[in-house]
């Protein structure tokens, strides 16, 4: 065991590289405060809010710049690296973006940014961790303010859908916490970054341990909403509100997708394994693919829809997490920040169709030609997800099955051209879905008048995001570039 | 002749008719009367210029005139002209047939609705004609073939009103096209051969499969214009079309091409694959003449004897006497477009009267006629002097090219085999002084009948004045001086022929005899009744109906049924995949409900908690997802 | 000025779209913008041409920018260019693309329904087409052919017919199946494809030149023949080529995985229908011409036969769908499916005359194609009803009308003289020359095809003579107070007349451009097929 005074020069060392989450610790604390004692207004919580996550973002991006290689940081509990950074920014950058899209929302704002603070934080946390037990606690920080976030519709349904949200999580939990104790019992150690548990695992390639990894996985899939624990999506995406639903389909996905690659890569002991962790990746991100795209079909409800297209999306960012290189988490990562980009992009507008009282698909019949911009706008953020060109969705997902791709010239594992044919065939599959908002607003004529609001702030978003993904198509070297000279050593 | 005039003289024939075709369409309503007008005075400039090309030509050695038009792969193919004897007489015969048929339908179809496109088409088929016989490759030669076609097309249909015209016209078309498939096989196996298509490089072909391959993928060919078995019946149809046109294009100049193309390819024929020539030929004689013996049509009748007779000159060229045949297709223009521009003069004035009486009956069908004797005597004697040639009477032109078709086939089949083909053509040659006979009896001779009912007089000038030059024209010295001899200036030059005195001496006896006889048997009796099998040309029209059309149109229904299966494969397809998404929505959501109600029930019994919302759904939502956790671990495991 | 030809033929049109996107929905001049951009492409064009030289064989007038430039770590760097060129190939295609789609704006000119969004869409498609032709880059390739989906939903879906959604959507899912086989080929291909670096890194080229040089396939790479990876008992390089064989195949569209085609051309508005046949479709064959053949030579010499004989099925197939089809649209998009057939044999007959064939019959398909729908386009303006058994005599009453029909009817059964046929011709004649110096094809492919040619005839006569000959008659209820051609659809009309009419009779016109690619295509395909085949049986 380490002396006190071992500990103190470990959190000494590590405070300099913790300025971002001590930074949304604080927001959290001022921004409760704020709302109980000065009952601030709006406008300025919202500024707060929006200044608190610009300097997180700030931060984490000044660290790309300290960290060349990993750091552990806490006596090895968390450990900082450029993966876990860039991951941090796009959390951070997913937080600036919800807040951007809670401009509408009226009620209890200090504690609602507090919550999603806490949640961003625990994702920072999560990305980080390299011990099951702060893996764990970081894990439940997200959980535990999402949990209350989904009942923030202060809706009977979003109560229950909170409530349902809150029991799957639990067991979730609860049977990750079983997998940890499992893992512990073989490996003595918690510290899955440590040659110790490296060691264990080597000595122990059993069934045993398939179990326990498993039992793990649970949690962090969990969190990505994949197969086979996505069904809570759904019903809460759909009695959610529409910020709350974007910040769940990427800060918790973004943070599971982190520990999960953390933690394989650990397992992988560098490809001296001899179970083939990716065998398990690839079966469950068939599964989560097909699920995710075929479910979505038959959706009425544009929110609903889209948590089975984030389930699929989970599917394709797991394809990044398989082949466990270097190369294959930088693409992954490129397809994070394209389908952060194109995600936000749309729940946006579907905000703004909302406010119009455009609830389900079939209302949006006819608004192409009342309201193109905005319609043409939510096209382009469904056609980057669908990955077509000239969007960054298309650069992305090249990018993915060329990593797949290259995967399977190497080993010439024939679950890696499984998961290259599903993937593609998936992309056909998921334009039936994408394509259904597009087809009501422009080929159905208008069924009723709605009183357009236009708002000058969600056009002028929509379009920084449409350059930004155009930009990564016809560029993709100006983020590829970047993410190809950062050391991804884990 | 130098060579620069000689072309540009070229240019001037083959661009005359082409200008009258444009012309025709740039003059206005108001000076429609121009059209015939133009049209004539342009074709009397070609004819004189395609007459004077022939005697400033005539015996010159072979000339070609060529120019690069295209090139294909390493190969320049080129385009112009190839002029020998046998291109000048057919220039002469085209140019001067056309003239004459123009001449007639500035009277005939004066008033017609749609005389422009008349005219139009007239002038662009003699364009076409000319350049079918000019053509000095395969290649050309085939696109003006198939240009005529179209011409035929058009002027068949050319009274659109009329339905059975446009099916007729069709009718042809498509025949026609059929047996040309032969003729791009036989381009396809020429240039792959040889690389080229000029007509004097690919008639080198040495390769001997692939020379009787082409020679008979032609034969296909000539056997769809020139309307022999089994391709005949679109001829007879044809005749829906105005007479001039049947006396141009269906009776003197297009379904002469396929001659033509045998006597220009004749090179490439083996003694095999004529011998092929002359059966098809005979029998197509022998064939046309008996159903032309049926018809009441006098159209139809004329148009089964052209089959006829164009079987004959297949039968000479296969006997290797093409010279003869040439002098047949010769002689035979003239009478036979005579022939034709009579019965139209008939048509029209009946059709005239008709108006004036206010009585109407079908003016071509002889069993109504007689008794025109008295009221049109220039075109009876017109009439009779084309179909004494037709038959084959002495001191015609007829008689000279019958003999040598006669002389060159029993040469050709000596002792053997053969004679059954050669007597098959003297039977046909019975046959046609037969329906002449017939023909002339019942137009003119036989007792009015609803002709009685009409005032009839002599056809106008301007139609009379192309018949009497035809028939001019049919009278012995226009093959030579001596009326008894086939190898006057045009057979000389070309290809002599033997002579066998003892078939002349015979035929002139025997021919006059028949026509005698045949006189009296037909003033003798009432018209026979016909045979239907006859009548009807072999019932071809339905075989094909039954067998070509059927088969196809079932084939086409077959292939828009499959097509509706491709695209219900394709629905279900996309129904399978909204099934499974209906499943998996169904999995994710009811089945936890419906599959297992028991467990819900007992949430519902144990857990107070599971009250408050809605069926228990948490539970078994986690029920599920642990369930399919252990699924996927035994899997994984074992 | 030179340097920039291309890039202005393309800018040009997107510029249009912004101009049109920027003006106010209210503005008439949307139609004035699309005639005026069109006919700056044609002088565009006419630089082009005057700055090409047919003296000169392969690409000319050469773009080629840097545009992505990727050092993807253990991958390699991966590189793609703005890359555009014209060869032989390509510039006839561009120069039919902007024929046409200047006839389309003149024949949209009485569009009402949001002319913004229509002559929008009609110029980001126009762009997307050229590009499509003139990129030598796989991924712009791929870029600009996805480009033109979405334009043609919404044209198809928000302007067209009664049944359209249905038809849009069909044609979207169809070409993005196609389009998601070609992008599996075009990730394999990129990441075997290597170009000459100075550097030890490999650089992945994206380029088609690179791809098309036998020397560039990295050792070892699925793509490698020497490798010889075999997935599901087939090699490597026979999936790819057969699934790049499917992916045009769909746009060409090839028998069995045509049915998109008729639905989508029935519902399409005519200068929509007029795009899609005259230009889409012949994306297929260009993509035959220019990828599956060229990268894979030795596949493509295994399986011509293959090729062939759905050429084969589609041209016979397609004619008897169209003698059977009620609707005159329906019956044109049918022949159109038995015209492309031809591109298929001639392309797979890798002879000088077959390849000269294919891509003549592209462009005599484009122009003729382009008549036939503006025709119906004609008709029904004026009926707003398109079925043959509804009209009967209408030559009389529309004479010059039928003038056109009958010609443009003709020129698509091939009648000699007319363009049509001396495309079929040359198809034919390499078709059937393969048997006898290259063997890829049996003569009796040739021959078989020929029949199409009496289909053909059959199915148009009978068109004319149901509708055009007889009295004159329409079915109740349809308006009978037909007019005859105006003007503008005279001005539509009579230039491609002038153009079935002169390419029919001075073919060396389109060969001048044509030949030197033809004989350098197949001569290239043989040779280096043969050089891979060696490879794969060391």
């Amino acid at each position: 065991m380490q002396g006190i005074a071992e500990k103190l020069e470990w959190i000494q060392l590590s405070l300099g590289y913790f300025l971002p989450e001590l930074l949304l610790c604080v927001s959290v604390i001022f921004l409760l405060l704020a709302s109980l004692f000065s009952k601030a207004k709006e406008r300025a919580t919202d500024a707060f809010a929006l200044t608190f996550f610009i300097g997180a973002f700030v931060l984490s991006l000044l660290q790309y710049s300290e960290v060349s290689s990993t750091i552990p940081l806490f006596s090895g509990m968390l450990q900082l690296n450029n993966f876990s950074t860039h991951l941090k920014i796009l959390i951070d950058l997913a937080a600036i973006l919800t807040v951007l899209l809670s401009y509408s929302q009226k009620e209890r704002k200090g504690e609602y940014y507090a919550l999603i603070a806490t949640a961003t934080l625990g994702a920072h946390l999560l990305v980080m961790s390299s011990n099951l037990v702060m893996a764990f606690l970081a894990l439940e920080l997200i959980s535990l303010p999402s949990y209350a976030l989904a009942a923030f519709g202060f809706q009977k349904k979003s109560m229950e859908a909170a409530l349902k949200y809150f029991l799957f999580g639990s067991v979730a939990s609860a049977i990750m916490l079983y997998g940890m104790s499992m893992l512990y019992g073989q490996t003595l150690t918690l510290d899955f970054a440590s040659s110790t548990f490296r060691q264990a695992i080597f000595d122990n390639q059993n069934y045993f341990l398939v179990i326990s990894v498993c039992f793990v996985l649970v949690g962090f899939l969990f969190k990505m909403s994949s197969a086979p624990v996505h069904p809570w999506a759904p019903d809460v995406y759909e009695a959610s509100t529409t910020p709350v639903v974007a910040f769940f389909s990427v800060v918790p996905k973004l943070a599971g997708l982190g520990i999960l690659i953390h933690f394989i890569q650990a397992l992988n002991l560098g490809g001296y394994s001899s179970i083939r962790w990716y065998v398990i990746i690839s079966l469950i991100a068939i599964l989560t693919l097909i699920i995710g795209n075929f479910a979505a079909l038959l959706q009425k409800n544009p929110k609903r829809m889209m948590a089975y297209s984030s389930i699929a999306q989970s599917g394709f960012l797991l394809i990044g997490a398989i082949t466990l290189n270097e190369q294959g988490i930088a693409v992954m990562l490129y397809y994070a920040t394209a389908f952060l980009l194109a995600n936000y992009l749309v729940f946006w507008y579907i905000a703004y169709f909302e406010e119009q009282t455009v609830v389900e698909i079939a209302d949006y019949a006819g608004v192409g030609k009342t309201q193109p911009f905005a319609s043409i706008m939510l096209l382009i953020g469904l056609i980057s997800l669908t990955g077509l060109p000239p969007t960054a969705g298309f650069m992305a997902k090249l990018f993915i099955f060329s990593s797949l791709w290259t995967a399977y010239e190497d080993s010439q594992a024939i679950i890696y051209m499984m998961l290259f044919v599903v993937g593609l065939l998936n992309t056909v599959v998921s334009l039936f879905f994408y394509l259904k908002i597009p087809y009501q607003a422009f080929l159905k004529a208008e069924s009723r008048t709605l009183t357009i609001k236009k708002s000058i702030l969600v056009n002028l978003f929509g379009i920084i995001v449409v350059i930004m993904l155009l930009v990564l198509f016809f560029m993709p070297s100006s983020l590829m570039g970047w993410l190809n000279r950062i050391n991804f050593a884990l | 002749m130098s060579q620069a005039l000689l072309l540009n003289l070229l240019f001037f024939l083959l661009g005359l008719p082409l200008v009258s075709a444009m012309l025709a369409q740039f003059i206005s309503e108001k000076y429609r009367w121009l059209n015939p007008l133009i049209a004539v005075f342009l074709l009397l400039l070609t004819t004189i210029t395609g007459i004077s090309i022939c005697v400033a030509q005539w015996n010159e050695a072979p000339v070609l005139l060529e120019h690069t038009w295209f090139s294909l792969g390493n190969y320049t193919i080129t385009a112009g002209f190839y002029i020998n004897n046998v291109t000048l007489v057919m220039v002469s015969v085209v140019s001067f047939i056309s003239l004459m048929v123009h001449l007639f339908s500035s009277g005939y179809m004066a008033g017609d609705r749609f005389e422009k496109s008349y005219y139009t088409m007239l002038g662009f088929f003699t364009f076409c004609m000319l350049g079918l016989v000019l053509a000095n490759n395969i290649l050309l030669l085939f696109i003006f073939w198939e240009l005529v076609g179209f011409s035929s097309y058009t002027l068949i249909g050319h009274w659109r009103e009329k339905a059975i015209a446009a099916k007729a016209a069709g009718k042809a078309f498509v025949i026609n096209r059929i047996a040309d498939l032969g003729f791009i096989a036989a381009i396809l196996i020429l240039y792959t051969q040889t690389n080229s298509f000029s007509l004097t490089e690919v008639t080198q072909l040495t390769n001997e499969f692939w020379r009787n391959a082409a020679a008979i993928s032609l034969l296909i060919a000539v056997m769809g214009k020139s309307a022999q078995v089994p391709f005949f019946n679109w001829l007879p149809s044809a005749m829906e079309g105005p007479t001039p046109v049947s006396a141009l294009i269906h009776a003197a100049t297009m379904v002469v091409a396929g001659i033509f193309l045998l006597i220009r390819m004749f090179p490439l024929f083996s003694p095999e694959a004529l011998d092929i020539v002359v059966i098809v030929g005979s029998i197509t004689a022998l064939l046309g003449a008996l159903a032309a013996l049926h018809q009441y049509d006098i159209k139809k009748i004329l148009a089964y004897s052209t089959i006829s007779q164009l079987g004959l000159m297949l039968a000479a060229v296969g006997s290797g006497a093409y010279g003869v045949a040439l002098l047949h297709l010769f002689t035979h223009a003239f009478f036979k477009a005579g022939l034709f521009l009579s019965a139209g003069a008939i048509i029209h004035v009946l059709h005239q009267a008709q108006h004036t009486a206010h009585v109407h009956f079908d003016v071509q069908d002889i069993r109504n006629l007689g008794g025109l004797k008295k009221m049109m005597p220039i075109t009876l004697v017109c009439f009779a002097i084309c179909s004494a040639a037709l038959s084959g009477f002495p001191m015609l032109s007829g008689f000279q090219s019958k003999d040598a078709i006669l002389v060159s086939l029993f040469n050709w089949s000596g002792n053997s085999w053969r004679l059954i083909f050669t007597w098959t053509v003297v039977v046909s040659f019975v046959l046609t002084i037969v329906y002449s006979v017939r023909m002339l009896w019942y137009i003119f001779f036989a007792t009015a009948k609803k002709t009685s009912l009409l005032r009839v007089s002599e056809a106008p000038g301007i139609l009379r004045i192309p018949i009497i030059l035809l028939s001019l024209c049919s009278l012995w010295f226009v093959v030579s001086v001596h009326p008894l001899e086939y190898n006057g200036w045009l057979l000389n030059s070309i290809q002599p022929a033997k002579h066998y005195l003892f078939i002349t001496w015979l035929s002139m006896i025997l021919i006059p005899t028949l026509s005698v006889i045949a006189w009296w048997w037909y003033k003798s009796k009432e018209l026979s009744r016909v045979y239907p099998v006859l009548k009807n040309g072999f019932y071809l029209d339905r075989v094909y109906d039954k067998a070509g059309k059927n088969t196809v149109l079932t084939l086409a229904y077959t292939a828009k049924k499959s097509d509706q299966g491709i695209d219900g494969f394709i629905h279900v397809l996309a129904y399978a995949q909204v099934t499974f998404a209906h499943l998996l929505a169904w999995f994710d959501k009811w089945i936890i409900d419906g599959g297992v109600n028991g467990i819900a029930w007992m949430a519902r019994q144990t857990g107070a908690l599971a009250r408050s919302f809605s069926g228990g759904k948490i539970q078994t939502y986690i029920f599920w997802t642990t369930f399919t956790l252990i699924i996927f671990l035994f899997w994984i495991l074992f | 000025m030179q340097a920039y030809l291309l890039s202005l033929l393309l800018i040009i049109p997107l510029a249009g779209a912004l101009v049109t996107l920027a003006m106010p929905s209210t503005s008439k001049q949307f139609r004035t913008i699309a005639l005026a951009i069109s006919l700056l492409q044609v002088i565009v064009l006419l630089l082009v041409f005057s700055h090409y030289s047919t003296q000169q064989n392969g690409l000319q007038l050469i773009e080629l920018k840097p545009w992505i430039t990727l050092d993807m770590g253990a991958w390699g760097i991966l590189k793609a260019n703005y890359f555009l060129a014209v060869d032989g190939l390509s510039l006839p295609l561009v120069a039919l693309s902007v024929i046409v789609i200047l006839i389309a704006v003149i024949s949209s000119w009485k569009i009402e329904k949001s002319p913004k969004g229509y002559f929008a869409l009609l110029l980001i498609l126009n762009a997307a087409v050229i590009g499509t032709f003139c990129a030598q880059d796989f991924l712009l390739f791929y870029l600009f052919f996805e480009f033109m989906l979405l334009p043609m939903f919404f044209l198809i879906g928000i302007w067209g017919g009664v049944k359209r959604e249905y038809a849009s959507i069909k044609f979207f899912l169809y070409t993005l199946l196609g389009s998601i086989f070609i992008l599996i080929v075009m990730i394999a291909l990129y990441l075997s494809t290597q170009s000459i670096g100075d550097g030890e890194l490999i650089i992945h080229s994206f380029s088609l030149v690179d791809m098309q040089d036998v020397n560039n396939i990295i050792s070892n790479s699925i793509l490698d023949p020497q490798r010889n990876v075999s997935i599901l008992g087939m090699s490597a390089r026979t999936w790819a080529f057969i699934l790049l064989f499917i992916g045009f195949g769909i746009k060409l569209p090839m028998i069995p995985l045509h049915t998109w085609l008729p639905d989508a051309h029935v519902e399409a508005p005519t200068p929509i229908s007029v795009l899609l046949a005259a230009l889409l479709l012949k994306i297929g064959g260009y993509g035959l011409l220019r990828i599956t053949y060229p990268i894979f030579p030795d596949i493509a010499l295994e399986l011509s036969w293959l090729v062939a004989l759905f050429g084969v099925v589609s041209i016979i197939y397609g004619g008897l769908a169209a003698m059977a089809s009620k609707d005159l649209k329906r019956l044109i998009a049918y022949s159109s499916v038995s015209h492309m057939g031809f591109v298929l044999l001639g392309v797979a007959s890798v002879t000088p005359e077959g390849s000269a064939g294919a891509i003549y019959q592209m462009v005599s398909h484009g122009i003729i194609s382009t008549m036939l729908f503006l025709l119906v386009g004609v008709l029904y303006d004026r009926t707003h009803d398109r079925m043959i058994g509804n009209y009967s005599g209408l030559s009389t009453k529309m004479p010059v009308y039928f003038t056109f029909t009958l010609i443009a009817f003709f020129a698509s059964l091939g009648l000699p003289g007319l363009s049509g046929f001396m495309a079929e011709l040359m198809v034919f004649l390499g078709a059937f020359k393969s048997g006898s110096t290259n063997y890829l094809l049996h003569e009796s492919f040739a021959i078989v095809a020929t029949f199409g040619l009496v289909l053909g005839a059959i199915y148009y006569l009978w068109t004319l003579q149901r509708m055009f000959f007889g009295k004159f008659h329409v079915k109740s209820g349809i308006n009978n107070n037909l007019a005859d051609v105006d003007l503008r659809e005279k001005i539509m009309l009579i230039p491609l007349l002038l153009i079935t009419i002169t390419l029919g009779i001075f073919p060396q016109l389109l060969l001048d451009f044509i030949n030197p690619f033809a004989e350098a295509f197949s001569s290239s395909i043989l040779e280096s097929g043969k050089t891979l085949r060696a490879l794969l049986q060391r």
